[in-house]
């Protein structure tokens, strides 16, 4: 009597077990099809693409560049364009910034541009000089950055220039781009002709 | 003739104040179960120290001024047979033992409530009772620091976990109320989902002990007990009040339990709740915005328990907000690096209890079944069935309104135990264990991919004990299947694993004399490789690196060798761990050299790799006790931490640190005073931290920083109020209120470290 007790128990507890895991178990996502299956993420922050549209003010002939980084960070390389100036020009810049992972694109400069009191967009030139004044500025009339007036030097050299867009959120913007942190930081070639 | 029932109730009352005092007492009565009346006279003793007292005519005693440590108490009554009972101080506030005393069965002891279990043959170390409730309002991870060979590897003060002799999260188990906590324990900023406050007891267990609680358990295992439900007829409860100046900080946590009388005198309940908000932390000389935490917790708990049976339902909630220091928050490399040579953060704050983005909102919750059924002549038969939900949303400043990050992870896990009764040198406990766990993410980032997991496992250990000498062997083997649903664009990509091994242990006690045992244990333990170091591809939130995981990586097998040799004389105390832990496809995150160029600019690229690794260390802890009145320890940790194949040292490693401590208890002469302030000290403690110097290659972004020493200071009195046992500890951290930043502490490359703290506390029991 007592073995068939003992007996009944470990029985009873182990099928217990056993319903209890199966109940609770977690179906696998076969075939696309299944609650553990992965949803499309939607990454809303992304920027893919940081597009720089350049005006001659002397022929305003516009020239666009990019540096596109389809895959986001990691994978492959960006692909970036070489950027053609002319000495001693003056060049009106408009900064645009595009999620192309969504279709149609996204653009996010348009966003930067609604909460521009917690942006701030900086263009580091080297080795040369480049004389920048800022066209826009956000409701605590603090520049903002997404259009320049940029001034050539006048002697053809090469280098480079870094766009930076940084998020400054908190009443942190200045005016410079120190505080925040950095959602583009972004190089181009640069040849001045 | 009537065989004659003993009935026995000892209630320890655990009130120590430095760790490891000798000022525990231990009271109770001797009672005859059969008539419940009181036995007279009965001398109670401590054989190890000979300290010991008669009951009075009641059966009440107490025994006074005892250390912390295991003893055999002896009671003895005139015409009875006399017993002995292992006993650790201070394990327990209430231990309650039946006694069946026949004269032809003199071996048969029936432990009621829960039995105290046989040492662990691996070092074991405990914090209870007055050593847990004053150290309210701290974070898990900071109130393990206690114990030495534990450091807290930190995201700040509010977020921090425990890692035992180097090693922390899926190599270091935490076993929440019987049930292997699971949540995202992966990651370095995702701290234990558990309510320090709900603990009665917190044991670490140090040394590979996979084989009682599954693989993963390599460095060692956590376990986290609940206050035990009132194992005789009535109510108690409990109110613990804590402040600390820092962050403003406040928490009230209560308990009250209840066992029914009569019929129902086997049902019990229990209810325990802890609310808890703090500010804005203060470094020496400026406040560090959004780092305030808000958490809301609690347990319920019933039980019917009987002499060989009973079951048990808990249900318990952990929800916390936590702020993340809006100064950490970083887009690149230029960022960190802007932030490490700035002298302090450029977000600058006042003290405020807001919580904005970025922050991590988490809830865990758990629900248990449990039962046990004592077959006669068999043994002990358990079984515990758990679910656990844990939802994590790591909010950027970004967005503030969707979580950039969600993870949700449901875990349901079976463990069937078999513990069989003592034949004669041997017992055992044999068991089952199962798990299925299915883990989703979503959000705005992609960062894992789902998956679904099933364990299972069965093990067996058996202990032979025989004079001086308990030797243990324990085998384990355990399959785990995982399955991996990630996204390439919008397909999704399966990926299929299957692990299994043999986890194993030996180990043993020699009891050289009753004051010197050495312990050792040697354990092999083996892990699976995470998710995130499967398929983590991207940046990882707040570190300016790209993490790319390795989809082939082996499975990890460890095997650690510990030994403890545990002196205990009068004056003395003395404790020393030293341990070799041995890792095949040691998994760390190692730098390239690479750059990766992205729209946010040039990262470096760290792949998980695997290597030979070699830990070895060192833990102590020595006392000694001058007179009654003085009493001096130290305690300390040491690691080295090689990677055998590079010849370079580990990424991550705790520094050595070391804490002493000098504590003066005045043991008023005045009588009033005694009466009043009963049990007072005072204690002055400084804690070392070295710089770690041991670093290899392009692991880290920033030097280490330096070493640094920490003098605090602790008080502590009771106070009998209104008849009942109350408390009031004071607290001082940073008393100097230094700078300094640990290596240990993820917010090192952007601020300072906490600086003076001030921890009032104050509990009572009813």
């Amino acid at each position: 009597m007592k073995t068939i007790q003992k007996f009944n128990l470990a029985v009873y507890f182990i099928v217990l077990s056993g319903m209890w895991m199966m109940f609770s178990g977690c179906p696998r996502c076969k075939d696309g099809v299944g609650e553990n299956c992965p949803n499309p993420i939607n990454q809303e922050e992304l920027i893919t693409t940081v597009m720089l549209s350049l005006r001659d003010s002397a022929t305003n002939e516009i020239t666009v560049y990019s540096f596109k980084d389809l895959d986001g960070e990691g994978g492959n390389n960006p692909v970036i364009d070489s950027i053609y100036v002319k000495n001693g020009h003056k060049y009106y810049s408009d900064l645009i910034l595009l999620n192309e992972q969504e279709s149609p694109a996204d653009t996010i400069s348009v966003e930067v541009k609604e909460e521009a009191d917690e942006h701030f967009v900086g263009y580091e030139f080297s080795p040369f000089p480049v004389s920048l004044s800022y066209l826009d500025k956000d409701a605590n009339n603090l520049n903002l950055g997404l259009k320049t007036l940029w001034r050539i030097p006048g002697t053809p050299t090469t280098g480079t220039v870094t766009v930076i867009l940084k998020h400054q959120p908190d009443g942190v913007k200045n005016g410079t781009v120190t505080p925040g942190d950095t959602d583009v930081e972004a190089t181009f070639p640069v040849v001045i002709e | 003739m009537r065989i004659p029932f003993w009935f026995i109730v000892i209630t320890l009352f655990a009130c120590g104040n430095v760790y490891g005092q000798c000022a525990f007492s231990l009271a109770g009565a001797v009672k005859d179960a059969e008539t419940g009346e009181g036995l007279a006279f009965t001398s109670v003793w401590i054989k190890e120290t000979g300290q010991g007292a008669y009951a009075d005519s009641n059966g009440y005693f107490i025994l006074t001024d005892l250390c912390q440590g295991d003893y055999t108490v002896v009671v003895a009554h005139t015409g009875c047979e006399m017993r002995n009972f292992l006993i650790h101080i201070p394990e327990k506030s209430r231990v309650i033992f039946s006694l069946s005393h026949t004269l032809e069965n003199l071996d048969a002891v029936i432990i009621r409530g829960k039995s105290i279990a046989p040492r662990r043959t691996q070092s074991e170390s405990f914090l209870s009772g007055n050593d847990l409730s004053k150290e309210s309002g701290q974070t898990l991870g900071k109130i393990l620091e206690k114990i030495p060979g534990i450091a807290a590897l930190q995201t700040g003060i509010t977020i921090s976990k425990p890692v035992l002799n180097g090693l922390h999260s899926n190599r270091l188990l935490i076993l929440n109320n019987d049930v292997r906590q699971e949540a995202q324990q992966w990651g370095g900023e995702h701290a234990p989902e558990i309510d320090p406050m709900a603990a009665g007891k917190i044991t670490v267990v140090k040394g590979a002990n996979a084989v009682r609680y599954g693989p993963d358990a390599m460095a060692g295992v956590i376990i986290i007990d609940p206050f035990e439900l009132r194992d005789s007829s009535g109510w108690e409860g409990s109110m613990n009040v804590s402040a600390m100046s820092n962050s403003r900080q406040g928490l009230i946590s209560g308990r009250i339990g209840h066992r029914l009388r009569g019929k129902m005198q086997p049902l019990s309940w229990q209810f325990q709740g802890t609310l808890k908000q703090g500010g804005n932390i203060r470094t020496p000389d400026y406040f560090l915005k959004n780092t305030g935490v808000k958490e809301a917790n609690f347990g319920l708990s019933a039980g019917w328990n009987k002499e060989d049976y009973g079951i048990l339902v808990y249900y318990s909630r952990f929800h916390t907000n936590v702020g993340i220091f809006s100064g950490s928050h970083i887009g690149n490399l230029t960022d960190l690096m802007a932030a490490f040579q700035g002298t302090k953060p450029v977000v600058s704050s006042g003290f405020s209890y807001e919580i904005t983005s970025p922050y991590q909102n988490i809830v865990h919750n758990l629900a248990k079944a449990e039962a046990f059924w004592k077959v006669t002549n068999a043994g002990k038969i358990s079984l515990i069935l758990a679910s656990q939900h844990n939802l994590r949303e790591e909010y950027d400043s970004h967005k503030p309104e969707v979580p950039s990050l969600k993870y949700a992870v449901n875990t349901t896990t079976a463990d069937l135990v078999f513990e069989h009764n003592r034949r004669g040198n041997w017992m055992g406990t044999w068991g089952l264990s199962g798990m299925t766990q299915a883990n989703r993410m979503s959000g705005s980032r992609y960062f894992l991919p789902n998956y679904v997991n099933l364990t299972g496992g069965a093990f067996g250990i058996e202990r032979w004990r025989k004079d001086k000498w308990e030797l243990e062997a324990g085998l384990r083997y355990d399959y785990r299947f995982l399955e991996t649903y990630g996204l390439k664009g919008n397909e999704i990509v399966t990926h299929s694993y299957r692990f299994s091994n043999v986890s194993g242990s030996l180990g043993g006690i020699f009891h050289a004399s009753d004051q010197l045992h050495f312990t050792f244990n040697a354990g092999r333990a083996w892990r699976s490789p995470g998710v995130n170091e499967l398929f983590s591809n991207g940046l990882h939130h707040g570190a300016a690196a790209l993490e790319i995981g390795d989809s082939t990586m082996k499975m990890e097998n460890a095997w650690k060798a510990i030994l403890t040799t545990d002196f205990q004389a009068a004056h003395w105390l003395i404790q020393v761990t030293p341990y070799v832990h041995y890792f095949e496809n040691y998994i760390y995150l190692a730098p390239t050299g690479e750059v990766a160029l992205t729209v946010r600019g040039a990262f470096p690229v760290f792949r998980y790799k695997q290597t030979q690794a070699l830990l070895n260390g060192l833990d102590y802890r020595a006392r000694y006790t001058l007179n009654p009145h003085w009493e001096v320890e130290s305690s300390g940790a040491v690691i080295r931490a090689r990677n055998l194949i590079l010849q370079g040292w580990l990424f991550g490693i705790p520094s050595d640190r070391f804490t002493h401590a000098v504590t003066w208890k005045p043991g008023w002469h005045n009588h009033h005073l005694e009466k009043f302030f009963s049990n007072a000290y005072f204690s002055v403690n400084f804690r070392h931290i070295l710089k770690q110097t041991r670093i290899s290659g392009e692991q880290d972004f920033a030097p280490a920083p330096k070493g640094y020493g920490l003098l605090g200071l602790e008080a502590g009195m009771e106070i009998p109020l209104m008849k009942q046992e109350a408390s009031l500890n004071l607290a001082c951290d940073n008393l100097l209120n230094i700078r300094y930043r640990d290596y240990m502490d993820r917010f090192r490359y952007f601020s300072d470290a906490q600086g003076r703290n001030v921890r009032l506390q104050f509990s009572i029991k009813f």
